[in-house]
Formats: C-alpha cells, sequence, structure tokens
C-alpha cells in the first residue's frame, strides 16, 4: 500500500488537526488519578521549602527561544522581541551543552543584556541614527557581559532604548569621527570638546530618555558629562520658558473659546426668533391673536388629517411685535431672500400687514422651512399622531410632515425588535434538530399583529411558544398598513 | 453550594487546607500529565514532571498573586519544568519507536469510529507515527505553542498568558507548527496525490 493513497492532501491539514485534537493523554482509571493525587498532596507536604531562587525560576514565563522569522515579525510588528533569558538557548545551544538546564530570574537580567538573538537591521539602523549621541558600537549578542552594559562607562550616557518609531534626524557626523579609523571605540569627550552648540543641542533632542536617566539616575555619568549638563539645563531653561509661553498661548485660546461660545450661544437663540418672527410676521393679523396661547393648544388647533396641515394658521406665534422689530433685518435675510426681499429695510416701524394670503405663496415656496417650523409647532407630534394608528399625510406630496414617521420599519429596528425577543423564541425550540421560520407581521403602530410558524416548532406543537415569544416584538410606528418580515429560529 | 473556584482552593490551600489543594490536584493532574507527555514524551518523565509541578506550586502558594488564573500558573511551571527534563536529557532522539506511547492512545481513541478494519488501523497508525515525528522535529517553542492549543486545546489568549507573548505570536507559531507539520507528512508520502 502506497502511503501516496492514504490520506488525500486537501485532508491532510484537517486530519492533523482531528488527531492533534483528540489527542487524549494514557489512559488511567479514576482510582489511579485519586492515588496519584494523594500520593503528589503527600509528597508536597512532605517537601522541603524549596529554593526562592528555583521557585521564582519555575513561576517566571518559560525560557523559548524565538522561532526562526518570529523575532524579525516581533520586531516589526511588536517592537523589539522578548528578551530571551540567560537559561535561554538556542536547540544548536542545546545540543552543543546539553549540562545545565537551570532558568535564571528574568528579573536578575537587564533587557539589553539578555537578548541572545542578533540584532535586526532596523534595530541596527535606529541604533546608528544616534551615532554620537548614543552608544557609539553595537555589542555583539554575548561578547558584553551584561554587567559592562548595565553599568555603561562613566563618559557614554545610558543608550536610549530602540524605539519603533523613527527617531529624530541625527547630526552630521562630526569631523573628530570622520577624520578616524571606525575601531569601534568613540571619545566622547574629544567630540564634546570639538562639537558645536547645534550639535550639542541636537545631540540632546534626539535622545530625550538619556536625559533623565542622566539626571535621575546615575550621579556619575552626570558629573561627567558636565558639558552635556549645562547644555541639558539651558535647553531646560528653554523648555520652561517654552512651557510659560505655552500656558500665555493657552490662557489666550481658553479667553477666545469661552468668548467664541457666547456668541455662538448668544446667535444661537436669536436666530430662532428672527427666522420666526419673519416667517409669520407676514400674516400678523391672523395669528398674533392667537399668540397666547400654547403651543398645546394650537396642536389641539391643528387641522385635521384629512386636510392639507401645511397652511400658515398652524405655524407658531410666539413672537410679540416688539421682538420683531429689531429681529427683522438679520432674521429676514438669513431666513429666506424673498421673505427679506419683502420686508421693510431696517429702521421700518412694522411690516405692513398684507393679508393672510399676501406672503403664503412665498412661505409655501420654502418646503424646507415650513417643514422646520411645523416641527416645531408639532414638537413631538409623532407621538400623538400614533395614537389614531395613521399618519398625517401630506398634502401635495410634500414630505416634510412626514419625516418623523417612515415609511417602513428600518433595517435596524427590526433587528432590533426581534433580536430582543429571539432568546424566548429559541427557548421554545432548545433542543430541536432543525430550524424554525415565523413570518411576523407588524401594523403601523408597530407591534406584531401575526405570527405563522413552519419548521421544528410547527411540527413539534411549540408553534404557539413561538408565537407567544415574538408577538412581543415592536418596531416602531411606520406608515405603510403592515409590514411581514421573516425570521429564522435556531436552536 | 457549588464547587469552589480555583481562586478559593488556592486561598484555603494557602491556609493550610490540604484537602483544598487536592481538589485543586484531583481537577487539573490529567491535563498537566497530559501536557508533560506530550513535551516530554515518556510517562514517566511526565508523572515526575506533574507531581514536581503541584509540589513546587503549593511551595510556591504565597507567591500566587492573583493576577492570572491557577491552572495558568500550574501550566506555567509544568511548561518550565518540561523544558528542562528535556534540556538535561543526554542524546536528542531522533525516530519515534513503534512502540512509543503516544501512538496507542490515539489509535485508540480512533480504534471506535474506524472500526476494527485492519488495513485502517495499520494505516492509522503509520500516520499517527510520522506525525510523532514530526511533533518531535518541531523546535521546542513550536512544539509547546503546539502542545497547548492544538492538544491542550487551550485558547490563544490563555496560551499567551502562559507563554508570556502575545496572542498574535502565538496565532503564529500554531500556523508555523501546523505548516511544518504537513509538511513534515507530506515528505513521508501522506497527502499526496489520491489514488
Amino acid at each position: 500500500m502506497s502511503p501516496q493513497d492514504k490520506t488525500d492532501k486537501t485532508d491532510l491539514g484537517a486530519k492533523v488537526d482531528e488527531l492533534l485534537g483528540s489527542w487524549p493523554a494514557p489512559h488511567l482509571d479514576d482510582a489511579a488519578w485519586e492515588a496519584r493525587a494523594a500520593s503528589i498532596v503527600a509528597a508536597a507536604e512532605a517537601a522541603p521549602r524549596a529554593d526562592d531562587a528555583a521557585l521564582t525560576a519555575l513561576l517566571a514565563p518559560p525560557s523559548l527561544s524565538p522561532e526562526g522569522g518570529e523575532a524579525e515579525r516581533l520586531v516589526a510588528l511588536e517592537g523589539p522581541a522578548r528578551p530571551v533569558l540567560s537559561g535561554e538557548r538556542t536547540m544548536s545551544q542545546q545540543d552543543s551543552n546539553p549540562g545545565s538546564s537551570s532558568v535564571k530570574p528574568p528579573e536578575s537580567m537587564p533587557t539589553s543584556a539578555a537578548t541572545s538573538k542578533r540584532p535586526s537591521l532596523k534595530e541596527l539602523a535606529a541604533r546608528a541614527s544616534q551615532a554620537g549621541a548614543s552608544r557609539p558600537s553595537i555589542p555583539g549578542p554575548s561578547s558584553i557581559p551584561p554587567a559592562a552594559i548595565s553599568k555603561p562607562p562613566s563618559e557614554v550616557p545610558p543608550p536610549a532604548p530602540v524605539s519603533r518609531t523613527p527617531l529624530p534626524s541625527a547630526p552630521p557626523p562630526r569631523a573628530s569621527e570622520a577624520s578616524k579609523e571606525d575601531s569601534g571605540v568613540v571619545d566622547l569627550n574629544l567630540i564634546n570638546k570639538t562639537a558645536t552648540a547645534e550639535q550639542i543641542a541636537a545631540a540632546e533632542k534626539a535622545k530625550p530618555a538619556a536625559h533623565d536617566l542622566a539626571f535621575e539616575g546615575d550621579d556619575k555619568v552626570a558629573a561627567a558629562t558636565a558639558g552635556n549638563v549645562k547644555n541639558l539645563a539651558e535647553a531646560r531653561e528653554k523648555k520652561a520658558e517654552k512651557k510659560g509661553g505655552g500656558a500665555m498661548w493657552g490662557l489666550l485660546v481658553a479667553v477666545v473659546g469661552i468668548a467664541a461660545g457666547a456668541v455662538i450661544l448668544m446667535r444661537g437663540q436669536s436666530p430662532k426668533e428672527n427666522t420666526t418672527t419673519a416667517n409669520v410676521g407676514q400674516d400678523k393679523p391672523a395669528v398674533v391673536a392667537e399668540a397666547p396661547k400654547p403651543v398645546e393648544q394650537k396642536i389641539a388647533e391643528a387641522p385635521p388629517p384629512a386636510s392639507t396641515g401645511l397652511s400658515l394658521d398652524s405655524l407658531p406665534t410666539e413672537p410679540s411685535a416688539d421682538t420683531q422689530k429689531p429681529a427683522q433685518p438679520t432674521g429676514g435675510g438669513a431666513a429666506d431672500p424673498k421673505v427679506a426681499a419683502a420686508t421693510p429695510p431696517a429702521g421700518t416701524a412694522a411690516p405692513t400687514p398684507t393679508g393672510p394670503t399676501g406672503p403664503a405663496p412665498t412661505i409655501g415656496a420654502k418646503p424646507g422651512d415650513l417643514a422646520g417650523a411645523m416641527a416645531q409647532a408639532v414638537g413631538g407630534s409623532a407621538e400623538k399622531n400614533d395614537g389614531t394608528g395613521e399618519m398625517v399625510p401630506a398634502a401635495g406630496g410634500n414630505k416634510g410632515g412626514n419625516q418623523t414617521i417612515p415609511e417602513q420599519p428600518s433595517q435596524g429596528s427590526v433587528a432590533s425588535a426581534i433580536g430582543a425577543v429571539m432568546p424566548g423564541a429559541k427557548a421554545c425550540v432548545a433542543g430541536a434538530d432543525d430550524v424554525s421560520r415565523a413570518q411576523i407581521t407588524f401594523s403601523s403602530s408597530g407591534t406584531v399583529t401575526n405570527v405563522s410558524v413552519t419548521g421544528w416548532a410547527a411540527s413539534n406543537g411549540q408553534s404557539g411558544c413561538v408565537k407567544a415569544a415574538l408577538k412581543g416584538a415592536n418596531v416602531g410606528a411606520f406608515s405603510k398598513p403592515s409590514f411581514t418580515v421573516g425570521a429564522t429560529i435556531r436552536p | 453550594m457549588g464547587k469552589p473556584t480555583d481562586r478559593e482552593l488556592v486561598e484555603q490551600a494557602r491556609a493550610g487546607n490540604a484537602q483544598a489543594f487536592g481538589t485543586l490536584v484531583q481537577r487539573y493532574q490529567r491535563r498537566i500529565f497530559r501536557l508533560a507527555f506530550h513535551l516530554v514524551r515518556t510517562g514517566a518523565e511526565a508523572e515526575d514532571v506533574t507531581q514536581e509541578t503541584f509540589v513546587r506550586a503549593y511551595q510556591a502558594l504565597d507567591r500566587f498573586d492573583g493576577r492570572s488564573e491557577p491552572f495558568t500558573w500550574l501550566y506555567r511551571i509544568a511548561v518550565n519544568l518540561s523544558l528542562n527534563t528535556i534540556r538535561a536529557r543526554k542524546p536528542k532522539r531522533d525516530a519515534v519507536p513503534a512502540d512509543d506511547p503516544r501512538i496507542e492512545p490515539l489509535l485508540a481513541e480512533h480504534r471506535s469510529s474506524h472500526g476494527s478494519d485492519p488495513a485502517r488501523i495499520a494505516q492509522e497508525r503509520q500516520l499517527t507515527k510520522a506525525l510523532c515525528e514530526g511533533i518531535d522535529k518541531l523546535s521546542d517553542t513550536l512544539r509547546t505553542t503546539l502542545v497547548l492549543v492544538c492538544i491542550d486545546g487551550m485558547g490563544h489568549e490563555e496560551a499567551a498568558r502562559v507563554l508570556d507573548c502575545p496572542e498574535g505570536t502565538v496565532a503564529w507559531r500554531v500556523h508555523e507548527a501546523r505548516r511544518k507539520l504537513r509538511e513534515h507528512l507530506e515528505k513521508q508520502g501522506f497527502g499526496g496525490d489520491a489514488a
């Protein structure tokens, strides 16, 4: 039997997964497991106190060296690779030296020193960009002992951690460096002496992390790099000055913002009045007489649904003659140029009453304004209309008055309504081996009027339960007489 | 009153309740044993690792800070002990013996579904043996991750906690291990063109 006809290539992955997923441990009966547990507990109680270091090592993350290709992936996607611990070795190292297997605790090792992998190109580039400002040469994976890296020479400031973000451009190479052979040793004192002030400032700017370390951590470093410290102090003074200036600017911006907010608030109130007065002022004789009536009363007096509902009589009439006078010039101009043209210029005592029929065509020609005014007038009257179960039809095809109730429920409302009652329906078909389907009919008020159930629930006597569960759905009012939607109930 | 949670058992064991620790042992010893068994590949060593895992956990109860689940903690100890056992081994075993203890349990698991067809059983045995060889050829990193995720059924998030690496790394390692296993099996003649 050839192995090639054992397993189809396409099924190999699935077969491997199946085997891996169902791989049991060697079988033992329960009594054997209990006996083992008892012996483990006895051994645990009798065991001598373990070494703290050994326990720490065991509780540390497993020391697994990054897989080939994983390190690059980690550097590229997640920053520097997880440090390899001191006890961590590659497979080749394990083969060559299988003796020691102890794992040292991770906290005892500095991150940079513990990394046994080669630095990636990205890391090299990042370090190279800090040449002159940071550590001059890149250490080999194991050539420098951890202590040497964790405590750098006094002339050398601690290296800034390699960042994923590109570092600021480094200053051009100094003459002292350019003229010498690259022996790997850089005399920072010489560099500091020959460096210009701009170069030092740029170098300090390029390694912000080193600033804090030099100041907060190592006094020796700070003392040895006195020149740098001086520059740093100057830089910090400048920074402080900048901060002071920033505070001033911030204060100024805040004041301007507050002033702008106040202006917006004030203007936000006046346009309403202006717009209303501009629109309503045209039919003042008829409307002003009803002005004292509250809005609710106005709604009650609104024409019945059968009427057009778009006459000026149904508009709000809050403004009085006093408020119209100063508001007319801006409000009229902003609301409708035609109305503005019809209104007298500023300084005129009052608009000339033109009678109810005069301005009506003008305002009627602006359905947007009318719709807004109507919405303001009815103020949530959609809910009131819901009580009748019918929409107010918009005569003349004006959709402005129909915008609060959709023609049919949206997908979102249907989904949420059904989703709310679906758990109850699913409970009815729990344990079913097939799906059930339901046709749910909603009335225009949004409530369920009919549910027809097919599938498993129907054939197993659970349709009543499903119906009862689904009847609780509500999609909100809509203008169509009814709306039907199908739902699948999976157990 | 329901069963105590792992954390409650740890708290009780920390207070000196050995019975609570025994319950914890009973709850997890099979999984720990299976994990160790697939990592160290011998039953005897897996037993040792299992016992050592719980002994060390008992000694380190005071160090359990509750930031992770107790079983994550136990798994981490077990993985560390298994890796130490593997690394302390003198020669690296290259070939999987025919009586490898991992083979029979898997065959027994599938025997019920495959019936008693001798040809089919022989075929499954060959495939399982090749699979064991493929797993053994994986690096410790890939094998540990594969065992945790694919054999033990641990989620990527939990495995990432045990191994202290990002979930994406766990997913990558699992993908890589499966790819290498498939390659190995194809080299062995499995998964070729269907006859």
